[in-house]
């Protein structure tokens, strides 16, 4: 066996012993530790995902002596590593971009926890994409709750800790929703290895045993992953997990922490289920369904959202949508451009986010009064009603100032932070879809996926939302940018940014242009690794 | 004699007892002026909002919790109808021919001793079979901490909740100090439980048992412990910075025995770890340190989670 099979594995267990290492590290260095193993991580992902391209092929690996069904297993095709390499390169960039506000935003005893949660939510996601088994999927899907549950609330204010809360409730009704639907899966297969399962339910749909306990299977695990990813009814927790975290926070949760839960749908669909089934079952209509109201309502809401980051959270709540609705196709075209859609998502939306951040360090600043710094510590909830934005029950950080995101602050930011303004207008033209970025070129391949279905109303329907959620993001979108660019009576004080946030927010750019000029290949890679999970 | 006597007639007119002196309660003094604060707050904030949903005419915003309440036991009815609907269509529980038995646990049952050299499968299958799921659910126990300590632990900036933390540490405010029973009983106990912790993790791969039984006995033990002796004595035994370092080497250590075991596995190497005789302590290669590292993380985890619910620190 040639030795880089092994880079997968490698890269997990670095991620973990990366975590593992923090937690006896103080804050700085557990930065340096988490930015090299995410590094090493990055470059086996991309040796990898080079390895499979070439050879154009794609290998199991045993996690142990012992062959699959007993023991455990890890696969890795094109798919996969191209998941793996995009996800840990977004981590990488997140962490250098985001190390500034990790700082201010959380205790100087704990800075090392934030760096324990993202090794540990590198290695999930990892595990997430290339695991070859359905238990395995959900030990790492719980990792993953964890994680993100943990960078909700590091922040410890009030507002973060509920919003914590509520994201904890959400996404444990979706693990137990998916760890029921593997166990029926279990009950009626006896296996836990996609490929045996799959055996499995060819054999039962041949002889036609058990259909109702596999319908409600796949129901339970698709409603299960998308409460976890976000889908419409079930968006509640996404505006405000995202707004109360602070940016580096944000700019994870929104970018890799869903996303692992939709390329775990998808594989299940694939290599678990098995496309004629779930084709079989009208589940992915209501995906479909499901996925088009996103798409309008996500928009609609963030048209009327007077908090930059509650509009972006919304937009999200949109794109989710895109993503859900391309899975509803259940073409094979549909499932590429649905990835290639995942990877800007989560390149774009980090970058907004990080973005938001430097834009509302010029904004100006709410400073709290001396009596209201005494009441605080007297009686946190005093200040819920007050300020509206951060309430400081927990501990007393930030309290002296805090950067504010209000639509109505922002205005004129644009020269005072010329740099984290002009990567918003990358953003929003990446998420609008203007030529040249991501976001046209993933829209361009959901309206091929739409034109390759067979029925009219699918194709209709698509194209119809399509444009009008286009119409509406071109509205809140670019609301924002035309009051960054205003004049306003604020003191110009230009605002210089430091060296690794301009370096991570360029290359962020640098990879949304990559996206869209050479989305050609990357599609080809994906439809290749799609066409190899079946 | 007539002391005897004395104490005896006190004794039997129930003048005297043995345990007056020998036990003392504290009660934990709650700022229950704060909590009423709180609470009188929420209910001002829940009456306002209705008052003006009644006054914008919002039907469904006033009713809200009713409406909230219905809808969620009739979703929660309907999922479970769901599910019981789909179990009668599910093999009968324990039936031979079920799909569950198949060539898997067959070969857990009949090779597991000679390939993992455990007399206890279970141990077998969860350290050696399917040893990477056992990775990530001890991953997730070390995250679960992670964020038990991040939320409660008191950070550097809190100089009021330090005060208070000083004032634990010195045993002033929880810990009874001369309770004599509680002392006494613990000093018996503690080694026994302390030993029977130790034996449950060594025989893990022998008997039932393993890491997670046995680090869970152990973890009792110590809080019994810091229950009867306070915050001073304990720190002797166990502190922050030791239980820092346990979890950090066992952690440490599972992942590289493990990395090392999938490593020779998948490529087809030879590990070179005696699997020794079965039933003897020193056997089946890798299970037994496996079981000591998850013990000694268990231990701690759970010492650490009272401890920070107690005063904020370890």
């Amino acid at each position: 066996m040639e030795f880089i099979k092994n880079f997968p594995f490698f890269s997990i267990m670095v991620a973990m012993l990366g975590a593992v290492v923090c937690s006896v590290l103080k804050g700085r260095a557990a930065k340096y530790v988490s930015f090299f193993a995410t590094g090493v991580i990055f470059l086996l992902s991309l040796s990898t995902l080079v390895y499979t391209c070439v050879t154009e092929s794609s290998f199991v690996y045993w996690m142990g002596h012992f062959p699959a069904p007993w023991g455990n297993e890890i696969r890795a095709g094109q798919t996969e590593c191209m998941t793996a390499t995009a996800f840990s390169f977004i981590i990488l960039l997140i962490i250098v971009g985001g190390a500034r506000y990790t700082e201010r935003a959380t205790d100087r005893s704990k800075q090392n926890y934030f760096y324990i949660l993202t090794g540990l939510l590198t290695g999930a996601l990892l595990a997430l994409v290339y695991t070859n088994d359905l238990f395995t999927a959900y030990v790492f899907i719980e990792i993953n709750t964890i994680a993100a549950c943990g960078f909700i609330m590091i922040r410890r204010t009030g507002k973060s800790i509920a919003s914590a809360i509520q994201y904890m409730t959400m996404s444990l009704l979706g693990s137990g929703l998916v760890l029921i639907g593997i166990t029926l899966l279990y009950t009626i297969t006896g296996h836990l290895l996609m490929e045996n399962i799959h055996d499995s339910i060819k054999a039962l749909g041949a002889s036609g045993e058990y259909r109702v306990p596999l319908l409600v299977v796949i129901g339970l695990i698709t409603v299960g992953l998308a409460i976890k990813s976000g889908l419409y009814p079930f968006h509640m927790w996404i505006p405000d997990a995202y707004s109360h975290s602070f940016p580096t926070s944000s700019a994870l949760l929104s970018g890799l922490a869903s996303k692992g839960y939709i390329f775990l749908l998808i594989k299940i669909y694939y290599r678990v289920i098995g496309v004629d089934s779930i084709l079989g079952s009208h589940v992915l209509t209501i995906v479909f369904i499901c996925g088009l109201i996103a798409m309008l309502m996500g928009s609609v809401h963030a048209l009327g959202q007077n908090d930059i980051r509650r509009m972006c959270a919304f937009c999200s709540v949109s794109h989710i949508g895109y993503i859900f609705m391309c899975i509803g196709l259940g073409t094979e075209a549909g499932m590429s451009a649905a990835l290639l859609h995942l990877y800007m998502h989560a390149f774009t939306k980090p970058m907004l986010f990080l973005a938001m951040a430097g834009i509302a360090s010029v904004s100006p600043k709410h400073e709290l009064s001396a009596e209201q710094k005494e009441e605080a510590k007297k009686d946190p909830l005093s200040l819920e009603s007050q300020s509206g934005e951060g309430v400081f029950t927990a501990t007393t950080i930030e309290l002296d100032a805090f950067d504010s995101y209000k639509y109505k602050d922002i205005k004129g930011a644009g020269k005072r932070n010329p740099f984290a303004a002009f990567t918003f207008l990358v953003g929003s033209f990446s998420m609008v879809g203007i030529p040249l970025f991501a976001g046209f070129s993933s829209k361009l391949y959901i309206a091929m996926a739409a034109t390759g279905t067979e029925s009219g109303i699918k194709f209709w329907a698509v194209m119809l939302t399509l444009a009008l959620s286009t119409i509406l993001m071109v509205g809140y979108f670019f609301r924002v940018v035309i009051r960054l660019y205003q004049d306003s009576d604020l003191a110009l004080v230009e605002k210089r940014n430091r060296p690794e946030y301009i370096f991570s927010l360029s290359l962020f750019i640098a990879a949304n242009v990559f996206i869209g000029l050479f989305s050609g290949y990357i599609i080809q890679i994906l439809e290749s690794g799609i066409k190899m999970f079946g | 004699m007539k002391k005897i006597n004395e104490k005896f007639n006190k004794w039997l007119n129930g003048e005297s007892s043995p345990d007056i002196g020998a036990y003392e309660v504290n009660h934990k003094p709650v700022s229950l002026e704060r909590k009423e604060r709180y609470i009188a707050k929420t209910e001002e904030i829940k009456v306002q909002a209705r008052a003006e949903a009644n006054a914008r005419k919002d039907v469904a915003f006033a009713h809200f919790g009713k409406i909230y309440t219905v809808v969620s036991v009739l979703a929660c009815l309907s999922l479970l109808a769901v599910l019981l609907y789909t179990i009668s269509f599910l093999p009968e529980v324990g039936a031979p021919g079920n799909p569950a038995n198949n060539e898997v646990p067959e070969r857990y049952i009949e090779k597991g001793l000679e390939e993992t050299g455990a007399v206890n499968i279970v141990a077998g299958m969860i350290l050696d079979y399917r040893a990477f799921d056992t990775f990530g659910e001890s991953c997730v126990l070390f995250i679960a901490s992670g964020c038990v300590f991040i939320m409660l632990k008191i950070g550097e900036n809190d100089e009021e909740k330090k005060r208070r933390l000083r004032e634990i540490e010195r045993d002033h405010r929880f810990e009874p100090r001369k309770d004599t029973i509680l002392r006494n009983i613990t000093r018996v106990l503690f080694p026994m439980i302390m030993i029977f912790g130790i034996y449950v993790v060594l025989n893990g791969h022998i008997s039932p048992g393993g890491g997670f039984s046995g680090g869970a006995i152990m973890g009792a033990g110590l809080i019994l412990y810091l229950s009867a002796f306070g915050y001073q004595e304990t720190h002797k035994i166990i502190n922050e910075k030791r239980v820092k370092w346990i979890t950090f080497v066992s952690l440490t250590f599972y992942c590289l025995a493990k990395s090392y075991s999938f490593f020779t596995g998948a490529n087809h190497l030879e590990s070179g770890i005696p699997k020794g005789t079965p039933g003897a302590i020193l056997s089946s290669g890798l299970i037994l340190p496996l079981n000591i590292c998850v013990g000694l993380i268990v231990a701690c985890t759970m010492y650490a989670f009272y401890s920070l619910f107690r005063k904020g620190s370890v």
